[in-house]
């Protein structure tokens, strides 16, 4: 079976209307249906296990699904510094925009947020500087709405907004996102990077799987010892199957935008995969690149711009 | 001193448990408090676990025609068991020690290829080291390591439940607030 034929219970128990603004009821056996044609025998069995009304699945079960699935893969992000990595590019990126500054304040937005770890842990290291807004975004409202609780709780200077990163009132100047783009076919992905350029936006990093030869094992390792959901269980071991080699998404980077250097950001150890557990692909606005290589340091020889 | 041994890594672990069990269930940034207080929390379930082992053992003892041998008997149980914790748990300290030095890739490869395998073995390993106790002993031995085994495995699962219901008063109050936008 193709890898990216196999969906993702995440991806098929939330639906959306056309515009992306408001769920849609989802039926149970259609979505075991479909997994079950795909071959994916556990994943149709843990969505038959979900309660549903009339034959549509329980809205508020699958929001506390999807909340504590999130809350676990925190928990990875927490064991492999994710936010740390993501810093590690993003604080030079700013520094390079301001150089340059156009327009302020810089608006860095996390596409895909989830429960918005890793804008949370950007506001609360604070290390950005007060021009620096901190957005996260995503299509799942229950999702969105228990990132801004718990932005609330611990008073971090950080939004959530349900929608597309690419529609907001006020335009984003710098997308992250972290393991969101295993989540597009390989054919939606320039139109994907296409929608960056026609938004305005100056630079991207998305953080992805990076599919190294452990990668699925480590993944069901991974999964097998600190996931309690078995949705959580599932998609994470998928994710990692279906994550996009850096060749697919560097080309549809290229392929949809003409403004940007692309390339992706290695990691040292390339020897030993396992520590290079997510990558991004990035894309940046030609005249940011030197200042951006500079702020890099010695880390700018890991960065493979064309 | 095998006692001392064998109740101070119970705790170790028992600590280990609480932080396990509350791990991916609370996504707020500040957690130092959370931890300590699950950490604490498992310590405690810990404790318990003891006082239960060290009742039935002792009470094995207490009835034995022979005490002092009985309990020399549970001493070699335990030391047999040491054998095989003790390996263990210096592979985990030093992976913690290791875990201290602020590398990104460091950190990860020690995630993948010990934190992550040994919370997978740790069952197994708990149950060979009851199963080397037991070995070539009477039954009051094989008696108290199963105890023993069964006691210090029930100590997550105890824990768990606490934070299970955290997590869920933790949901239902994150649902209720909604985001502007």
């Amino acid at each position: 079976m193709n890898k990216g034929s196999r969906r993702e219970i995440s991806d098929l128990i939330v639906q959306h209307d056309p515009l992306g603004q408001a769920r849609v009821p989802v039926e149970r056996a259609a979505v075991v249906a479909e997994l079950a044609e795909l071959g994916q025998v556990r994943a149709a069995r843990i969505v038959s296990r979900m309660p549903a009304t009339g034959g549509i699945l329980d809205e508020e079960y699958v929001n506390g699904v999807l909340f504590r699935s999130h809350a676990e893969l925190q928990r990875l992000s927490e064991e492999f510094l994710q936010p740390q990595r993501v810093l590690a590019l993003l604080r030079p990126t700013v520094a390079a925009y301001r150089a340059h500054a156009t327009r302020t304040p810089i608006r860095v937005v996390d596409f895909g947020c989830g429960l918005g770890y890793l804008i949370r842990w950007l506001a609360a290291k604070g290390d950005l500087g007060p021009d620096v807004e901190l957005i996260g975004v995503d299509f799942n409202d229950s999702l969105v709405n228990a990132a801004s609780a718990a932005a609330k709780a611990e008073s971090l200077k950080c939004r959530f907004v349900t929608g597309d990163v690419f529609a907001l009132d006020e335009p984003a100047t710098i997308v992250t996102s972290v393991g969101v783009l295993h989540h597009f076919a390989a054919q939606s992905l320039e139109s994907l990077f296409r929608a960056h350029e026609t938004a305005g936006v100056a630079a991207f990093m998305h953080y992805d799987i990076a599919p190294t030869w452990p990668a699925p094992l480590g993944a069901w390792l991974f999964h097998a010892a600190r996931m309690r959901e078995p949705l959580a269980r599932q998609d994470g071991v998928l994710s990692a199957v279906r994550a996009h080699d850096d060749e697919t998404l560097t080309s549809a980077a290229r392929a949809g935008t003409s403004s940007y250097r692309i390339g992706v950001f290695g990691t040292p150890f390339a020897l030993f995969p396992v520590t290079r557990i997510i990558r991004p692909v990035v894309g940046i606005r030609p005249e940011l690149v030197d200042q951006l290589r500079r702020g890099l340091g010695r880390m700018h020889r890991h960065l493979n711009l064309e | 001193m095998i006692a001392a041994a064998l109740v101070a890594l119970a705790l170790a672990d028992a600590g280990l448990s609480g932080f396990r069990a509350a791990a991916g269930r609370n996504p707020l940034i500040y957690k130092a408090a959370y931890y300590k207080g699950a950490v604490l929390r498992g310590m405690g379930a810990g404790f318990g676990a003891l006082v239960t082992i060290g009742l039935v053992t002792g009470a094995m003892i207490f009835v034995s025609s022979d005490a002092p041998a009985q309990y020399e008997m549970f001493v070699d149980g335990g030391r047999r068991m040491l054998g095989i914790y003790i390996p263990f748990a210096t592979l985990v300290a030093a992976a913690f020690a290791l875990y201290m030095i602020k590398s990104v890739e460091l950190r990860s490869l020690l995630s993948t290829g010990i934190f992550g395998p040994v919370t997978l073995i740790r069952p197994i390993v708990i149950l060979a080291g009851a199963a080397a106790a037991g070995t070539g002993s009477g039954l009051e031995v094989k008696l108290g390591a199963a105890v023993a085994a069964a006691a210090m495995l029930a100590v997550e699962p105890v824990v768990d439940r606490h934070y299970v219901n955290w997590m869920a008063r933790a949901g239902r109050i994150a649902h209720r607030t909604r985001a502007p936008g």
